[in-house]
């Protein structure tokens, strides 16, 4: 085995996806704070605010409450590898890291596994608060997740007739994209799913409609009521990283299209130069679907957004998907 | 091919994160101002009530927390289709047969017409 490529290269990219993702998702939540204040005409705070806010938070003093077990401590911890992990698996604007090693499945494994953490957390507090938080985001989760799969599973499987390397791996969508099916039922198909995906990812970044399971003026802030200090901000960190994520997922199915090639780059520069590229097309699909969304909505009850997510989002993606595989199937 | 998973890479890079979670975990903890587990500023946050008070009349209620059902949100907005579902669930042996007959020929049907 070739230890420097198969161990020392992917964990060199590692490391620096890891450090370049928590600036970049921390500094887009700081833009996306400042923007949702100027459309509410407020100032806003400055950009890198949620920065600084990490920093306070990881300097101030850590309380865990007297009813609290050891999954209390273990939780943020546990919450922050697994977004370091799931980075290995993600679409950047190249092939993930690790995109032979594992394929959607791990994808979407590690993504809920965020927020089993989350949610175990939360209910080891002891805190009535904390513990309905997770009963509505453990019933957001298994809502929101049959959409998304079911859209990823049948347009990963219609890109694998297209002809690519492997089928399901997360580096089919550099190979060949959506819009490449080329039928009119297809192209209407994907602008179904861009939609559901749209819903999915609003609802797992959990803003607008979906921010129930935190809901700040209602209960305290829901799962992270207990937590403060070094845990709260290690969380902070986990959702920036999640945010960023998710919508690297979204960004990578409906906009793969790199600008290295333009350039005639190759190598570590083209890499660096689609990173860029597709951290700009993260912030302007994060800007629709979180600033524009959070300013103009507001918050459902948990019953009406399982019934929204059941009945209309999986409906939709039921639709698309059918659409799209339509041609193959008859 | 399907699907595929190396794991002995999904062990070492969720290590990796692991690593990285704990190392960030052990700065924060040096450079803050430690960590409180003892005294009242630990306990918990319930709007300013008391936790500890005990409530006449509810005494055998443990905690303060009374809704159970993790799933309410889920089983109240889709009451109609978990209705059908429960309404299925008969509890007749004659009733499982018949599913399990009709699932059989539908699957046969399917694999008859597409060959």
């Amino acid at each position: 085995m070739d230890v420097v490529s198969n161990v020392v290269y992917p964990v060199a990219g590692l490391l620096g996806l890891y450090a370049f993702v928590s600036l970049a998702s921390l500094v887009w939540e700081g833009i996306d704070r400042k923007l949702v204040a100027r459309m509410q005409r407020r100032i806003g705070p400055p950009i890198l605010q949620p920065i600084y806010d990490f920093l306070k938070l990881a300097s101030k003093e850590t309380i865990i409450p007297n009813t609290a077990n050891y999954m209390f401590r273990a939780a943020p911890i546990l919450a922050l590898a697994t977004a370091i992990a799931l980075l290995a698996y993600t679409p950047v604007g190249f092939e993930p890291i690790l995109s032979g090693k594992g394929d959607v499945i791990v994808f979407i494994y590690l993504l809920t596994l965020i927020s089993f953490f989350k949610v175990l957390g939360a209910v080891s507090s002891g805190n009535p608060y904390a513990k309905i938080g997770a009963a509505r985001e453990a019933a957001l989760m298994v809502s929101r997740e049959p959409a998304m799969m079911l859209a990823i599973f049948t347009i990963m499987w219609r890109i694998g007739k297209l002809g690519v390397d492997k089928p399901f791996s997360m580096a089919t969508f550099y190979q060949h994209n959506i819009w490449e099916i080329g039928t009119p039922m297809s192209f209407v198909g994907a602008l179904i799913l861009l939609y559901v995906f749209a819903v999915w990812l609003a609802s797992e970044i959990e803003v607008g409609f979906f921010n129930i399971p935190d809901a700040e003026e209602e209960i305290a802030e829901g799962l992270l009521v207990e937590y403060s200090g070094r845990y709260l901000a290690l969380l902070k960190l986990t959702k920036a990283l999640k945010g960023y994520i998710a919508a690297s997922l979204v960004v990578a199915i409906f906009f793969p299209w790199g600008i290295s090639g333009y350039f005639g780059l190759s190598g570590l520069s083209a890499n660096v130069v689609d990173l860029l590229f597709h951290t700009l097309k993260v912030f302007v699909v994060l800007f629709v679907v979180q600033s524009v969304f959070r300013a103009v909505t507001g918050r459902l009850k948990i019953t009406q957004a399982v019934d929204f997510l059941w009945k209309n989002a999986f409906l939709a993606s039921l639709i698309g998907s059918l659409l799209i595989a339509m041609e193959v199937i008859m | 091919m399907l699907g595929y998973w190396d794991a002995l890479y999904f062990v070492f890079v969720f290590i990796i994160g692991l690593i990285l979670a704990y190392l960030l975990d052990k700065w924060a903890k040096r450079s803050g101002m430690g960590t409180r587990e003892t005294g009242d500023g630990t306990k918990i946050f319930i709007s300013g009530e008391d936790p500890d008070r005990i409530i006449p009349g509810f005494e055998h209620l443990e905690g303060n927390y009374t809704g159970r059902n993790v799933m309410w949100g889920l089983t109240y907005a889709l009451k109609n289709f978990f209705a059908v579902l429960r309404r299925d669930h008969t509890g007749l042996l004659t009733d499982y047969a018949s599913y399990l007959v009709i699932t059989t020929a539908f699957v046969l049907g399917v694999l008859l017409i597409w060959g």
